[in-house]
């Protein structure tokens, strides 16, 4: 069952940022900064994605094909035509929300396999053209001179300064989401992911809330991408193929499908664990693949599912006794916010 | 217009459609029988050519014996796989199932490359490296192989799936597992036995293109990219279409190198699946599918 | 209310449906009654939207609808439940008749995202409503669960309860009483004809004789596709090719 969203998890996700906007000073030195910089950025594609493939049932290998027109447009305005990043951004977000919608609209009339090799065939042709449209993206070798965000006058492109811009958007993002899923759209989405034909006599447009719910989903990756290409001030083609999409969706999986907390720990996997392996070396692969399969062997819900049952067994020993009523309706106040 | 630069490309686009045939044939024969898309295909392909080349160049022992042994090791390692991987899921969904493959894919990735080593390597060809000239346009007699490998590869697994027991038990457990069961079929053997036929003709695939091409251990991606594109082109699941969607796949590479952009062939290849996709979501020669209210 | 003219299905080489003409007026209650794969739910499924026919016409309150997709025959105030049941998984009891109220709410997708208020009053007063119809039809109690821990029978309450939080003026109903235990199917008649005495408009299809009897207006008898009978309970009754159908030639009618 979807968690359900409610007035805690809002205080969570406050909570969380709280915390996170202390790690400046918990850090021992920029290295767990910029750690922290990648698993926002990773979190925003992750948690994009998860309201695309847990919320509506949609499987989309374009996801790093979105990531990386947003990165681009922003990136090529930047550093070919020496517009602000800050106007990059919205600029971006709408070419990118564009390119979904045309996409979007023939695709989503799929279902299943075809979705997924429409969404594979589509990331396959941005990654041509990410390389061959060279007077634009640097081509191969890739895109250079990309400036910072600035504010006030002031470059934001140190470690610190950096990761309190991406501390803001990602935060924004994630409660423009919440609030998207604790909505009457929300709740069309999830209804049409479990059972379409009687969303459909229920009078939800399904194909306009897909179309919808990917265009966000790619606007958000869009997000992810202008950060990162102001930030690292370059980008290549090799980080938005299709190998990427595919990772991001195993990502998701892993952090589990339609699980709030999911991509939080689904980012975090993808963000730790190359920096884990690295020092293997060679058996770096190996360890990877393994641990993969045994996490998807073990873990069938994703880590999501499992956090999900460990704090249902934590209610269930709580509660005293038959009698009591089940957490979740405790936690619902006056029933206007669950 | 030139009719042996006509010819030339047609060869080209046969020769390579041929290899993303097998490719894809591996595709259709898990996808019958999971709906699950294997991504370790491509790498049994590029593991199969390793092993031959590395025997080979360790022991020299003859074809005849190359071929059968490295086709049977990576085909026992997919059985292996399989039964470490796949038969474990407590809830063997096509999703689950396919993202297992993934880590197969990168374990078996891997594998190759602690045990065969980085190098690329390579195999001489099987009849020679004169050229044939056929019309105006000259063909390597590795081509002929190629082709002829696995036109016998497609009827050989075609007449498994038709007229043995086995062949026959798989394809009823594909269209219908509950039944199959209660028929006395064992559908997680079937399973299996999917995953060794796949790996077996992946390797085989991998071997007959090694001497034309050098395979290192990361090869297997992009091959395997092109072989799930070709049946996606085809239609999932039919044998057939994997050999349409190949040879397909193949000539639309090959033409369009030469008369739109060699830059843009792969986006042509996929502009063809998309339009595909749109007007005729079964593929070439897939069935569609009836959902029933 | 709901008309329908000359409907033909026809899959491959099935004729489903053939040449099907219907007339349901406002306010009555028409059962479509026959033996199982006779065409009815293939009939729902047509008037709702959800199936294309290959020939005829849908028109609903007057407007010819057989272009129209389902989401917007609900907008029309069509409202269904299914032979097998299409509830939500994954969400509670009260989500899923809240989703019933999709129509008649308004919040979009930027009252959505930006949680403005007008969107959260609508919200808690969509749910008190939602709480109410379900307590109108006994579940009250169960609001708060998610639907896997329902039973059968429950569900298909739940999904009328949906049906009904759209306000429909047309409500077709899809074996109500499958499902339920014996006792239970009088209590489905009485809720079936206090939802009429509201003026909603009932299709129905039932196997269950005795409900069929006591809510219907009007009967429909289809078999293979084909219309067999129609007209007053006790006319519909006693036609013996609907005995015929249901109980073979050569049986004591006076079984039926």
């Amino acid at each position: 069952m979807h968690a359900q969203i409610s007035a805690t998890t809002y205080r969570a996700l406050g909570i969380l940022w709280v915390l996170l906007a202390a790690l400046p000073w918990i850090a021992p030195n920029n290295y767990w900064l910029n750690l922290g910089t990648l698993w926002l950025t990773n979190l925003l594609l992750i948690a994009s994605l998860n309201l695309l493939m847990g919320y509506s049932g949609q499987i989309s290998l374009a996801h790093g094909a979105f990531y990386g027109i947003g990165a681009y447009v922003s990136g090529v305005l930047g550093a070919k035509y020496g517009v602000s990043p800050w106007i990059g951004l919205p600029v971006a977000l709408v070419a990118t929300g564009v390119v979904a919608f045309a996409v979007g609209w023939p695709t989503l009339r799929l279902r299943g396999h075809y979705l997924a090799m429409a969404t594979l065939g589509f990331n396959a042709i941005a990654s041509v053209l990410f390389v061959e449209l060279r007077d634009w993206t640097g081509g191969p070798n890739g895109l250079v001179n990309i400036p910072p965000y600035t504010l006030f006058g002031v470059k934001l492109d140190s470690d610190r300064s950096f990761y309190f811009l991406a501390l803001i958007a990602v935060g924004i993002a994630l409660v423009l989401l919440l609030n998207l899923l604790d909505s009457r759209t929300g709740r069309a989405l999830r209804a049409l992911s479990t059972a379409e034909v009687g969303a459909q006599c229920m009078g939800v447009d399904v194909h306009r809330y897909k179309i919808l719910v990917f265009v966000v989903s790619a606007m958000f990756a869009a997000l992810a991408g202008c950060l990162y290409a102001h930030h690292n001030a370059f980008v290549s083609p090799e980080s938005f193929d299709f190998m990427v999409s595919t990772m991001l969706v195993v990502m998701v999986a892993l952090g589990g499908t339609g699980h709030w907390w999911g991509a939080f720990l689904g980012a975090l996997i993808y963000t730790v664990l190359p920096e884990v392996l690295r020092s293997f070396g060679d058996l770096e692969l190996l360890i990877f693949g393994v641990s993969l399969i045994l996490v998807l062997l073990f873990f069938p819900r994703g880590m999501g599912g499992a956090l999900d049952l460990l704090c249902a067994k934590i209610a269930g020993l709580r509660s005293r006794g038959p009698g009591a009523k089940p957490p979740s309706a405790d936690a619902r106040g006056a029933g206007a916010d669950s | 217009m030139d009719a042996s630069l006509l010819l030339q490309l047609a060869f080209g686009g046969i020769v390579s459609g041929s290899i993303y045939a097998l490719v894809a044939l591996g595709f259709n024969v898990v996808f019958k029988s999971t709906d699950a898309i294997n991504f370790t295909q491509g790498e049994w392909v590029m593991a199969g050519g390793m092993l031959a080349a590395w025997i080979h160049q360790q022991f020299a022992w003859p074809l005849v014996m190359l071929v059968p042994l490295a086709v049977g090791c990576i085909a026992l390692l997919g059985l292996v796989s399989e039964r470490l991987s796949i038969y474990p899921l407590s809830r063997p969904t096509p999703m689950a199932i396919t993202l297992v493959t993934i880590g197969i894919a990168i374990t078996t990735k891997a594998l190759v490359m602690l045990t065969l080593g980085k190098q690329p390597m390579s195999l001489p060809s099987f009849s020679g490296a004169e050229s044939i000239a056929i019309g105006g346009a000259s063909l390597q007699p590795q081509a002929l192989w190629i082709v002829g490998l696995l036109l016998a590869t497609m009827l050989g697994v075609h007449l498994f799936f038709e007229r043995t027991l086995l062949g026959k038990a798989m394809k009823a457990a594909a269209a219908d597992r509950d039944a199959a069961a209660l028929v006395g079929i064992n559908v997680a053997r079937t399973v299996m036995w999917c995953f060794v036929i796949a790996a077996g003709t992946g390797a085989l695939a991998g071997i007959i293109i090694t001497p034309m091409t050098l395979t290192s251990f990361a090869a297997g991606t992009v091959l395997g990219f092109k072989g799930f594109s070709a049946a996606m082109l085809g239609g999932l699941g039919s044998l057939r279409g994997a050999l349409a969607g190949g040879l397909l796949l193949g000539l639309l590479e090959s033409f369009a190198a030469a008369f739109i952009s060699s830059k843009y062939k792969d986006a042509v290849a996929f502009v063809v699946l998309l339009l595909l996709l749109f007007f005729r979501p079964s593929g070439l020669l897939g069935r569609a599918q009836i959902q029933k209210i | 209310m709901i008309a329908v003219r000359g409907l033909s299905v026809r899959f491959g080489g099935l004729a489903a449906l053939s040449d099907i003409d219907l007339v349901v007026p406002p306010g009555t209650v028409k059962a479509v009654i026959g033996p199982n794969g006779a065409g009815k739910t293939t009939l729902f499924n047509v008037i709702s939207g959800v199936q294309a026919p290959s020939a005829g016409s849908v028109l609903l309150d007057g407007e010819n609808v057989t272009a129209r997709p389902a989401h917007e025959r609900a907008r029309r105030g069509l409202a269904r439940t299914f032979q097998n049941l299409q509830v939500f998984s994954g969400m509670s009891v009260l989500e899923n008749v809240v989703v019933g109220m999709h129509v008649k709410l308004h919040a979009g997708v930027f009252t959505s995202l930006l949680r403005l208020p007008s969107g959260r009053r609508e919200e808690a007063a969509a749910r008190e409503r939602a709480r109410a119809l379900l307590g109108r039809v006994g579940l009250a109690g169960k609001a708060d669960l998610p639907v896997s821990a329902l039973s059968f029978g429950d569900l298909k309450i739940v999904e009328i309860a949906r049906a009904l939080a759209s306000e429909p003026k047309v409500l077709l109903l899809d074996e109500p009483t499958a499902g339920l235990p014996a006792a239970e199917a009088g209590r489905m008649a009485d809720v079936i004809r206090a939802i009429n005495a509201e003026g909603v408009t009932v299709l129905l299809v039932e196997h269950n004789m005795r409900v069929v009897m006591s809510v219907s207006h009007d009967i429909l008898v289809l078999n293979f596709g084909r219309r067999i009978a129609e007209g007053e309970p006790a006319a519909v009754r006693a036609h013996p090719e609907v005995i015929a159908a249901y109980l073979g030639t050569g049986l004591d009618a006076a079984h039926a």
